[in-house]
This record gives structure tokens, C-alpha cells and sequence, in this order.
């Protein structure tokens, strides 16, 4: 990744910028705004930076800045089943469907969560509630699925709810990662974001926060899209679009490699 | 070098899936077994999604059953008529199966399903192949194996209604018994993503009492349009077959095919189908332990299919 000049055109901008006296003004951007899966697609890492407009320009003493990056996939619903021992042999039993609940989701951070809201005096909390901010303030409700299933109790929904936590963790595509958003200097920062290779396919949101002494001074939102493009692309959506036509197509090459290897072989 | 499987969404590494296609389309040349039964489960254990692995495979098993077909058809030795009787059966077969796969998958069974036939099917093959070649082996030991008396003419359904002349196989029968085989093997295909040859042959020779020259033309014949079929099916209400991967499946199960069948012309065969038998039977072993061990985390995640 050509990292080296890139990194001196943010800082000739920023350059630029520090001349406005408006303070405490959040610029950021992404290495890229559109992540294509590819046929040899095995994740990939982006790459965000920015900076912070004004901050040399306070008077005194200059608090401590504080990043926060939120990183959202699409809205997805799922479904987690759990297992039960019936006869000897563990079948899926009883499960629960989740709504609305993002595909991917990654925050990093210059500090822990904890420590930025302790920093302001618990100020922040609010902010992490209300915006979902931080894996333990995703909001995940179970429903209970089948015609006649009862409600869930409160301890069978935060098994649920752990068990989808717990799978998305392992497979990546939720992470908490403090301490990875780091300062180049006074006003800049820099921080990746990894996506695994099971990502799934949309439109994502990034949003970055920005805390001075644990106080919240700006944030900002950020585009991003994940799209499968090419030969792959094409596949999805004909096996799903076209199911059909896609069926025959199948069944057309199979026969056609199947025949092509029966000249070739006759003996 | 990974490659990014479209409709399984998944990476996989491209030369485990060629070696894959390979191995078990050596063992189908040498053996000349479909190889469908263990694709399937091997495709699974390399984690892509059963539902997946089987709509895949039931693609690759066209493109293998073709040119096996295309050498019968030259030596004359396929009865047509008896293959489309078959055929006819499976599709009765196939149509509900894939709609009793989609259900269960979208009640979160599939994958249970699938694994429970399995253990089931190998375990019986591999038993029997196992016991078959001791025998076969201690018999060669000892003598050469006698030859085995000629299957009867008369069918045990000499009686029953709807007759049919089959030329090619010279039986005069009805067309219930050959209907019911492929009604059943269409069910299999439909759930497990088999060719369903390692049932049809034995019902073929022992049930229809078929000459066994036109046997193995006729069930490639039948495999070769019921797999057809059943790819279409779960095309269009499953969304679960993946063209690249069976691309790849059958580049490599090809080129394995070829040699296979020319090593099995110069190697005794007794041995190796005792270590096809253990093959099959480690493979329902490992299957088997899988639903009986408790599993280390006892939720899966699924996406719930739309319409349900």
C-alpha cells in the first residue's frame, strides 16, 4: 500500500486546514469507499484516517483526544438455533430470530470504551446507548420461533444473545479493538479496519467520534460498500434472479464438459 | 490460492478441491462407483454448507455419468426404455424430495437429514463391501471363486399388472417394480446428492433381474437425467447450486476418473475394495460421531430463508 504518500498529502492538507480557527473539527476518509469481492476474495483491510481541525489553537492546556470508530454492515436478520440431545444424537431444537441486526460490526478505538466515558465523567454513556456504541450496547432482542413457543425468559434470551455474540466474534465480523486508532502528532490519526472474507455484501456505515477529555466534540459519517463484482456477482445474482435460467445453464455445462471428456477419452 | 465460492460464500483453497475431485474420481474410475457418496460428506467436512454440497454435487454427477454413458451407448449396451421407465420413477421421487429439503432447511433440519442417510447409506455399503471383499479374498486364497449361478428368468413380479416389453434387457415385466426403484433413488438424490447407482444396480440385477451387460449403461443412463433434474430442482427452489465449485469438482474428478479406471485394469481389485469399505465406513464413522458427540458449541447461526 503506497502509505508514505499518502500520508504526506493528509498532512499537506492539514497543513492547509490548521489555518481556520474553528476548533476541535473532525476531517477523516477512507483508503476506499468501495470493497469489491472478487473471485480471489480472502478480506481486506481499510485503512481510515484524518484529522482534527484547530486543536493547536487552544488556548492553554489542550485536553486529551479520544477516537472512536464505529464501523456498521448492513441490516441483516438471523436466526440462532440450539441444540438438544434427543436419542443419543444432538438436534437442532429450539431457536430464535433476530431482527434487523448488522451483518458486520467493528469498533476500534484509541482507548477502551470504559476508560474514554470515565475520562469525562461519565458524560459518555448516553452517546454509547443511544448510538449503539460498543458490542455490549448493540441492541439484540430475540424472538422466540414456532407457532405455539412461549415468550423467552430473560436467561434464555441472553444465551441467545451471547450465543450470536459469540459466533460473530469467532467469525470476525463483530470486534471490539481498543488502543488501534493511533495519534501521528498532535491532530492526525490513522486506524485499520479489517473485513474478514465472509463479509457480507451492502452498504455500510462508518462514524467517527470524536472525544476531548472524554467529552464528545464531534463526530462524522462515513459511506462504504460491499459488493460483489465480476464473474461472482454475476453468479449470485443469476442463481438467484434467474434461478432457472441459471438451473439450465448448470445442467448444460455439466453435460457439455461430460461429453467434451467422453470424445476426448474414446478409446 | 483461495477462490471465492459465489453461492456457498466462502473461500476455499483450489487445489483441495481439485485433490478432492481427483481422489474420489480415481476411486469411482477404479471402482466404477459414482463417487457422489463420498464427494458429498467430503465437501462437508471442508466446511461448505451441506445444503450447498449437496446441490453442487447432484452438478458434478451429470458431468460424470455423461461419459460414462456416451462408452455404454457405443457398445449398445444402455435399454433406453428401461432407463426412462427408472427415470420417470426418480422424478416422482425427486420432486418432493427437494421440496422436503427445502423445508427442513428452512426449519433448520437439513443438516441433520443429510448427515443421518449418510450414516445410515455407508454404513450399510461399507459393511457389505467390507464383508463381500474378505470373502472375495479368502475365496481366492483357496480357489478360484465359482462361477455364480445364472439369476432366474422369472421375476417375482411375473404377475403384476402394466406390462412392458423391454427389448434391450429381453424381460417382459411390469413397469411398477422399475418405477418404485427410481422413485426411491430420486428421493436420495434429491437429500444426499447421490447418483444413486450404488442402489440401482444390485435392485437392477437381483429385483429386475436384468442381464447385467445393459446394467451399468442403463443406471449411468438414469443418473445422468435424474441428477439433470434434480440439479434444476434445487436450482430454482434452493439457490444451493454452486457452478463454480462443481466447475472445479469436475475438472478434478475428470482427470482422476481416467486414471483411475487404467490403474484399476492392472491392480487386483480385492484388497483395494476392502480399503474402499473402510473408506466409506471411516467416513460414516466420522459422521456418525459428530451427532453423538456433544458438540463443543451447542447454537449455530443460520440465515432464515425468505417465505418462512
Amino acid at each position: 500500500m503506497a502509505r508514505k504518500p499518502l500520508f504526506s498529502l493528509v498532512l499537506l492538507a492539514c497543513a492547509g486546514w490548521l489555518v481556520d480557527a474553528r476548533a476541535n473539527e473532525l476531517s477523516t476518509d477512507i483508503s476506499s469507499h468501495l470493497v469489491a469481492i472478487e473471485s480471489d476474495f480472502t478480506g481486506e483491510q481499510i485503512l481510515l484516517f484524518g484529522s482534527i481541525k484547530g486543536s493547536g489553537d487552544i488556548e492553554g492546556e489542550v485536553g486529551e483526544y479520544d477516537i472512536v470508530v464505529v464501523v456498521r454492515g448492513p441490516k441483516i436478520d438471523l436466526i440462532e438455533r440450539r441444540k438438544e440431545r434427543i436419542f443419543g444424537i444432538w438436534v437442532n431444537r429450539s431457536s430464535a430470530l433476530f431482527e434487523n441486526v448488522p451483518g458486520f460490526y467493528a469498533i476500534v478505538s484509541t482507548r477502551p470504551l470504559g476508560i474514554i466515558n470515565a475520562a469525562g465523567e461519565n458524560s459518555a454513556r448516553g452517546l454509547f446507548e443511544r448510538n449503539a456504541i460498543g458490542i455490549e450496547n448493540l441492541v439484540l432482542a430475540p424472538i422466540a420461533v414456532g407457532e405455539n413457543t412461549p415468550r423467552l425468559s430473560r436467561a434464555e434470551a441472553d444465551e441467545y444473545r451471547n450465543a450470536l455474540l459469540r459466533h460473530k466474534v469467532r467469525e470476525g465480523l463483530y470486534r471490539e479493538q481498543p488502543g488501534i486508532v493511533t495519534f501521528l502528532g498532535d491532530s492526525l490519526f490513522r486506524t485499520t479496519v479489517d473485513l474478514p472474507a465472509k463479509v457480507p455484501v451492502g452498504s455500510y456505515e462508518i462514524e467517527v467520534y470524536l472525544f476531548l477529555d472524554g467529552k464528545i466534540v464531534d463526530a462524522q459519517s462515513l459511506p462504504l460498500f460491499v459488493n460483489k463484482i465480476g464473474v461472482g456477482r454475476y453468479l449470485f445474482q443469476t442463481a438467484h434472479e434467474r434461478p432457472l435460467i441459471y438451473g439450465l445453464c448448470a445442467v448444460m455445462m455439466a453435460l457439455l464438459i461430460g461429453w467434451f471428456v467422453g470424445i476426448l477419452f474414446e478409446e | 490460492m483461495q477462490i471465492y465460492l459465489p453461492i456457498a460464500e466462502l473461500s476455499v483453497n483450489i487445489f483441495l478441491l481439485l485433490g478432492m475431485g481427483a481422489g474420489v474420481g480415481f476411486l469411482s474410475g477404479m471402482f466404477g462407483v459414482g463417487g457422489g457418496f463420498l464427494m458429498t460428506p467430503l465437501l462437508i467436512f471442508t466446511g461448505i454448507p451441506p445444503a450447498v454440497a449437496v446441490g453442487t454435487e447432484t452438478n458434478q454427477i451429470v458431468a460424470s455419468s455423461v461419459s460414462g454413458m456416451l462408452a455404454h451407448w457405443r457398445r449398445r449396451s444402455v435399454d433406453f426404455k428401461m432407463g426412462l421407465v427408472l427415470f420417470a420413477g426418480s422424478v416422482c421421487g425427486s420432486i418432493p424430495g427437494v421440496f422436503l429439503f427445502r423445508f427442513l432447511r428452512s426449519q433448520g433440519q437439513i443438516d441433520l437429514l443429510i448427515s443421518l442417510s449418510y450414516v445410515v447409506f455407508l454404513g450399510a455399503i461399507g459393511a457389505l463391501m467390507l464383508v463381500e471383499s474378505i470373502r472375495a479374498i479368502r475365496a481366492g486364497a483357496r480357489e478360484p471363486m465359482k462361477r455364480r449361478r445364472r439369476p432366474r428368468r422369472e421375476t417375482p413380479f411375473q404377475n403384476w399388472p402394466m406390462k412392458m416389453l423391454f427389448r434391450q434387457s429381453r424381460l417382459h415385466i411390469s413397469v411398477i417394480p422399475p418405477l418404485c426403484i427410481g422413485f426411491v433413488v430420486g428421493v436420495l438424490a434429491a437429500i444426499m446428492g447421490v447418483g444413486g447407482g450404488f442402489i440401482m444396480v444390485p435392485a437392477m440385477i437381483y429385483l429386475l433381474r436384468m442381464p447385467t451387460n445393459v446394467v451399468i449403461g442403463t443406471s449411468l443412463f438414469q443418473v445422468l437425467c435424474s441428477t439433470s433434474v434434480v440439479t434444476l430442482l434445487h436450482a430454482t427452489s434452493n439457490q444451493t447450486v454452486d457452478t463454480t465449485l462443481a466447475l472445479i469438482l469436475m475438472v478434478g474428478g475428470v482427470i482422476g476418473a481416467q486414471l483411475g479406471a487404467r490403474a484399476g485394469r492392472q491392480i487386483a481389485s480385492e484388497q483395494l475394495r476392502a480399503l474402499l469399505a473402510l473408506l466409506v465406513l471411516s467416513v460414516c464413522f466420522r459422521l456418525g460421531v459428530e451427532l453423538v458427540l456433544e458438540p463443543a458449541d451447542l447454537f449455530v447461526t443460520e440465515t432464515p430463508l425468505p417465505g418462512f
